[in-house]
């Protein structure tokens, strides 16, 4: 069956809308006050004999802050009857790791933390968990549009629980090349490696992808349905590629997924399961009731990169993504450039009076020009040839 | 109808025959009574002339004649003799006397006069009279009001009470009237009719007016001599007359003076009156009007009655269980209006004859057919069309009423544009069949059959389908006037099927039934005037197939997997005596003893003791042989009622109940959805206990047209069920490990005023209520909200219902609804935070929050064709405003995370005016 669909009946909302239901922007009364709650991530890899863990502190739901890393914290992954491994601080505030590791896959682990103000926490011990190999991953156009599939299969058919993530990674081009910039208040010629019309975005998952066999006689998974991208989608502009990751954990960590996926998903309709605190396997050793929130699991994690480009796509989805709204050329004359505000991108000059002269310069919204405003970034990924 | 104008024909030839004749001499008479009845009047007149009566000896039994008269003639003798009295003479021209009661025979000649044998002579003298139907049963009306009715072999013993029987019915149908008051003045004694139009009165023996009054029907009164117990059944007219105004009396006094406290009953033409949302009378909607009746959103169809869940209701279908009584998530109820006759509600002082749920009952009768004649009714909406058929099979004994309703809105999801919504699919249809029997006077026999459908798919690939059905039989003996019994048989299947096609690898049909059988006797006992004795023994059999799951189409690998079936047996025997103390002092006792086991064949886990039920704590698996019991619960029910009037038109009403249930409904959803599973409870699942007291006080003024009540109320359930969060409940073998036991208090007043008569009718009422749930468990790790009390999902302290009603005219009616509550307990996020790359929600403890308060004002306008009782259809058009004010009301509020944000959205169901036209026609 396939997870908590049938069940969820999430679609109940589209019924409502038939009787003219309508959706509105939501702001709840305590959006503002401030929690302090620790959130555990970590991972110990058998595959990459590593492990990683992220230790970070809710905010409150209306701060714009990105989460505040905890840093200074005495991080161990402990053996079952067996040694201690030490992580250390990462170059990302937050983060610890450990590497070139002896991981015995027949011991559970367990995590232990000693924050900077002195609490200390303990996870559950994690049994480490055989990931199977991504059989293929492919992508099938219809006329709506493009989907990205995963397939996987354990021939000892004791996977069962799988979690899927992926990163997503796509060239694309801004609707007008800048060839000019005001700089100081003049009017600079771009150089190559200053040009901002080519970007590369990368983006992960975000929603949670599980699947469970648990019910199925075969422990395999064929095409599992990863991404959509429609018609005109500005990941398929150029080129994109994606990263899929798979990782086979416990029935625990798998529901711990589960229900964040419905607290955070699957809500809202009256059909929808009542959301509820989603408590991981951490846990404060001197005071149980102290809510900690994420997951320490153990096991293997495998990785499948695809390419698609533009011109692979079938005749009837090679569409050209429509440019953003008001993306309008606008020409300014020579005189008034100087009230534009500095770093101001223009296009190219026109109404010169002779080589090297201008009359004035076109330009256009920012997002128009830099593509850097819808997220990417100018440097080409490593992967990227 | 043709007997009737045969008596009117017969009338008018008398009528003119007698002109001419009266006042003629056939011979002077001597006579000397005293105390005498009418009978020996009569002899001694037809011995000394040859003049012949005809007369009915009921209109005269009771005359006694006390006359001295020397050589009279018959003019002068006869004027003296009912000089006084209600009867009148007739002289005609063959020496035939006529006597009739309460009218001349100028007029008319009552109905049963020529039963003795006169057949009608001259039809043509007649041509050029006709009277309408209306007035024809106007005189006819008056005929029987004066007519003096004998209630048993007449006897000179008047001492003592007699009790006096029969059935209250509608005279254009047949049908039963329901609530009929029957009482007389001097002294005030009253009863009303129950389910079938019955009634037994026990009265001093005697002369009395018997006054009946019922709902929409035009109150009529009957004269009796009360010998000894007798039978008197009543016909009413229905009130549809074209005149400007009359006052629609109802169970007015019903409120003060009853011993029901906690009780609404709704009839169907006070419900066609409310304002409507999608176009049709839906009984659901107007139950959640009255006060202490809440549900957790608009197009829900649970109702949640003070503080209880949704599943604690009994929701009877002409005494069969429903289990899901809605359409399309609740938009519809599945209860067609035009077969229903009316809607009790009891909210406390539930009496013993009802058990098997904690919070309420909700008893929905439908009509029986029409007895007299065929006829036909129907509607058509923008989403629904239904017709309903009735008429007799064997005329005055046996009817039959057949309604079906079905939804066009699978053509309506194909026109629209959104692709979303075209690849949608929704359809119901409900049928019911009813057929009634009149064996003889003594025995009587219903059948019910009734069906409801629901299919959907809604842009996913997965469509679900499920369906009530159930039947009934009901057989009611009439043992004398002062004990008759009812034995009732019912089976009662609620079932419905997913089915998802979106991966053919895992593409699976997954069903889930539940089914009931039982049977009840209840014996009605009229002990004497103070003492109403009921009693009866109820077995219900369950068996549930609580999930099956296999793989459809052949490319799937989904296993099949079926849950095992579930026994169960509930027995209760009960006994309850209506105690009239003092007129003003009324008490009710009852008890019910309730008996439950759980029974194989099943295998049933052990769980390892001292740990948390959890599927690693399983420690073995017993198996039980069918028929075995694996657990069994019981336990005696006390309902206890008093009454006590402080005036003629004050009362205060105390009331205790214990209710006892023994299947329950899993959901960890806020409202109820059509794909819930049942469960028995078993050796892990204990029955809920419910508990409740309730005090009332009720005052009517101003000849009762405003009636005041005010209850306030106090419960508690035992073994409530919750869950772990996360829990999983469909297709789990060992659903055990997922519920959590908690236990539940609620608690509230209700206040009501309301005015049943007169152009401008309706109620006000405001309730306050609160309602908590805890969890009851000794692990830390099994409790919700640290083990407090926390508000449950329909615990809505404040709500306040407006329904009123103006007539202009007969013609035209104005209804406007409003509704105001406080918004429902939500569980909002308290932080956000990072993991797996994307934000997080942290929640708060369950149901600390509150979605917005709930506002809502509904109008509609009724109009009616002209009042000709001769057309070929009776028609009426009703428009209508659903939300008039179009506030965007929230249904619920949720959070997701949206491209690494946290949105909040506020989802509203109609958040606009919801303008409908509906045509319903009769025929």
């Amino acid at each position: 069956m396939h997870a908590g669909k049938p069940y969820g009946l999430f679609y109940y909302t589209c019924m409502t809308m038939i009787v003219s239901g309508c959706l509105e922007p939501y702001a709840p009364p305590d959006a503002s006050t401030a929690v302090d709650i620790l959130v555990v991530e970590g991972f110990l890899d058998q595959g990459r004999s590593s492990a990683s863990v992220r230790l970070t502190r809710a905010v409150a739901l209306a701060s714009t802050e990105k989460p505040t890393p905890e840093v200074n914290a005495k991080v161990t992954i402990e053996e079952s009857d067996g040694p201690t491994i030490t992580l250390t601080a990462d170059t990302i505030a937050g983060s610890y790791i450990a590497n070139d590791l002896t991981i015995n896959p027949g011991k559970p682990y367990r995590l232990h933390i000693t924050t900077r103000q002195g609490s200390e926490y303990l996870s559950d011990y994690e049994n480490v968990y055989h990931t199977p190999d991504i059989d293929s991953v492919t992508w099938h156009g219809t006329a709506a549009g493009t989907t990205v599939y995963a397939s996987t299969h354990d021939a000892t058919g004791n996977a069962r629980y799988y979690l899927w993530d992926y990163v997503e990674t796509y060239e694309y081009r801004s609707a007008y090349a800048p060839g000019y910039q005001i700089q100081k208040g003049e009017i600079v010629q771009l150089h190559e490696d200053e040009y901002v019309n080519r970007c590369w975005a990368t983006k992960s998952a975000t929603s949670i992808l599980l699947h469970s066999t648990k019910n199925l006689g075969v422990d395999a998974m064929l095409d599992y349905p990863l991404v959509f991208m429609p018609l005109r989608s500005i990941k398929l502009s150029i080129r994109y590629s994606i990263l899929v990751k798979l990782k086979v954990v416990s029935e625990q960590h798998y529901a711990f997924w589960q229900q964040l996926k419905n607290t955070t998903e699957n809500i809202g309709g009256l059909f929808d399961p009542m959301p509820s605190q989603v408590v991981g396997n951490v846990h404060n050793i001197r005071d149980a009731r102290e809510p900690v929130l994420g997951y320490f699991g153990a096991g293997e994690l495998r990785e499948k990169r695809i390419f698609i480009k533009h011109d692979e796509l079938p005749e009837e989805l090679q569409r050209v993504t429509p440019k953003p709204q008001g993306c309008e050329i606008d020409t300014v004359l020579l005189g008034l450039i100087k009230a534009l505000p500095d770093n101001t991108f223009l296009i190219y000059p026109v109404g010169g009076n002779g080589p090297g002269t201008a009359g004035g310069y076109t330009t256009a919204m920012p997002i128009c020009m830099d593509c850097r405003v819808q997220g990417g970034v100018t440097k080409r990924p490593d992967f990227w040839d | 109808m043709k007997t009737l104008y045969t008596f009117i024909i017969c009338g008018m030839a008398m009528l003119a025959l007698t002109q001419t004749a009266n006042g003629q001499q056939r011979g002077l008479i001597t006579v000397e009574l005293s105390g005498a009845p009418f009978k020996q009047l009569v002899d001694a007149i037809e011995s000394q002339t040859d003049y012949h009566f005809y007369y009915n000896p009921r209109t005269t039994d009771s005359l006694k004649i006390t006359l001295s008269a020397q050589s009279q003639n018959v003019n002068a003798v006869l004027g003296h003799a009912l000089a006084g009295t209600q009867l009148h003479f007739a002289v005609d021209a063959q020496g035939n006397i006529f006597v009739t009661e309460g009218r001349d025979i100028m007029t008319d000649l009552p109905a049963d006069f020529f039963d003795t044998g006169v057949a009608p002579s001259q039809q043509t003298l007649v041509s050029g009279f006709d009277y309408t139907a209306y007035e024809k049963r106007e005189k006819e009306k008056k005929l029987v009001e004066s007519k003096l009715y004998a209630i048993g072999p007449k006897s000179s013993n008047l001492q003592g009470n007699a009790t006096m029987a029969g059935h209250i019915r509608d005279v254009t149908n047949g049908e039963p009237l329901v609530g009929a008051t029957v009482y007389i003045e001097n002294p005030l004694i009253g009863v009303i009719t129950d389910q079938f139009g019955y009634y037994a009165i026990t009265l001093p023996k005697g002369r009395h007016e018997l006054k009946i009054k019922s709902i929409s029907m035009k109150s009529t009164v009957r004269q009796i001599m009360l010998y000894a117990d007798g039978k008197l059944e009543i016909e009413l007219d229905p009130d549809v007359t074209p005149l400007k105004e009359v006052v629609v009396e109802s169970d007015k006094d019903v409120r003060v003076m009853g011993m029901q406290m906690g009780m609404e009953k709704l009839d169907i033409k006070t419900m066609k009156n409310m304002p409507l949302a999608l176009g049709e009378t839906d009984i659901m909607k107007v139950v959640l009007a009255l006060p202490g009746v809440q549900s957790v959103g608009e197009g829900t169809v649970g109702l949640n009655v003070r503080g209880g869940a949704a599943n604690q209701n009994l929701i009877l279908f002409n005494d069969a269980v429903v289990y899901n009584p809605s359409h399309l998530f609740g938009f519809f109820s599945t209860f067609n209006p035009d077969v229903l006759k009316n809607v009790e509600l009891y909210k406390s002082g539930i009496t013993a004859d009802y058990g098997g749920r904690l919070s309420s009952v909700l008893d929905v009768s439908s009509r029986e057919g029409n007895l007299k004649k065929f006829q036909g009714s129907g509607g058509i909406s923008p989403i629904t069309g239904r017709l309903t058929l009735e008429g007799p099979l064997i005329k005055e004994k046996t009817s039959f009423l057949i309604g079906a309703r079905s939804t066009y809105s699978d053509w309506i999801l194909r026109q629209l544009h959104n692709e979303r919504l075209k690849n949608s699919q929704a359809s119901f249809y409900d049928v019911n069949l009813n057929i009634s029997h009149k064996i003889n006077d003594r025995n009587n026999l219903y059948l019910s059959g009734y069906m409801s459908h629901d299919k959907f798919k809604l842009n996913t690939d997965t469509s679900y389908a499920y369906s009530d059905r159930n039947a009934s039989i009901k057989w009611k003996h009439i043992f004398n006037n002062k004990l008759y019994a009812v034995a009732t048989g019912g089976i009662s299947k609620y079932s419905y099927t997913m089915s998802s096609d979106l991966n053919p690898v895992e593409a699976f049909d997954m069903n889930f039934s539940i089914q009931q059988i039982n049977g009840k006797v209840d014996f009605s006992y009229f002990l004497n005037a103070k003492h109403t004795i009921n009693a009866g023994v109820s077995v219900v059999r369950y068996s549930l197939q609580p999930g099956h799951i296999a793989p459809k189409g052949e490319e799937s690998t989904q296993k099949t997997m079926a849950l095992q079936h579930e026994q169960g047996q509930e027995n209760a025997i009960y006994i309850g005596d209506n105690f009239e103390v003092s007129p003003k002092l009324s008490i009710y006792g009852g008890v019910r003893y309730s008996f439950y086991e759980y029974l194989g064949p099943r295998n049933v886990y052990q769980y390892a003791n001292g740990i948390p039920r959890t599927e690693s704590a399983i420690t073995d698996s017993l198996y039980y042989t069918s028929g075995k019991s694996i657990a069994s619960y019981g336990g005696l029910e006390p309902r206890f009622s008093i009454r006590y009037s402080v005036s003629q038109n004050a009362s205060v009403k105390f009331s205790y109940n214990r209710m006892r249930q023994y299947i329950q409904m899993l959901s960890n959803t806020t409202a109820m959805t059509p794909t819930d599973i049942w469960k028995l409870s078993d050796a892990y699942i204990k029955p809920q206990v419910g508990d409740q007291v309730s005090v009332g006080f009720y005052k009517n003024t101003r000849k009762h047209s405003l009636e005041i009540s005010l209850e306030a109320y106090y419960k508690t359930t035992q073994n409530a069920l919750d869950f772990k969060g996360g829990a999983v409940l469909l297709l789990n073998k060992h659903i055990e490990t997922d519920v959590v036991d908690s236990r539940g208090k609620a608690y509230g007043v209700e206040f009501m005023l309301k005015r049943a008569a007169g152009k401008l009718n309706g109620w006000l009422s405001y309730t306050y209520s609160r309602s908590f749930l805890q969890t009851v468990s000794p692990y830390a790790s099994e409790v919700v909200n640290k083990g407090d009390y926390y508000p449950s999902n329909y615990d809505k302290p404040h709500a306040v219902n407006f329904v009123g009603n103006y007539k202009f005219s007969r013609r035209f009616n104005f209804s406007l609804n409003m509704t105001y509550s406080t918004g429902r307990p939500i569980t909002l996020p308290l932080a956000k935070y990072e993991l797996g790359g994307n934000y997080r929600l942290y929640y708060s403890d369950r149901n600390q929050y509150r979605i917005p308060d709930y506002f809502r004002t509904d109008i509609s306008i009724n109009i009616e064709g002209n009042h000709k009782i001769k057309k070929l259809a009776h028609s009426s058009w009703t428009f209508a405003v659903y939300n008039l004010t179009g506030r965007a009301n929230a249904y619920s509020v949720f959070f997701r995370s949206e491209n690494g944000q946290v949105k909040g959205y506020k989802l509203s169901v109609f958040a606009q005016p919801i303008p409908t036209v509906t045509y319903n026609f009769k025929f």
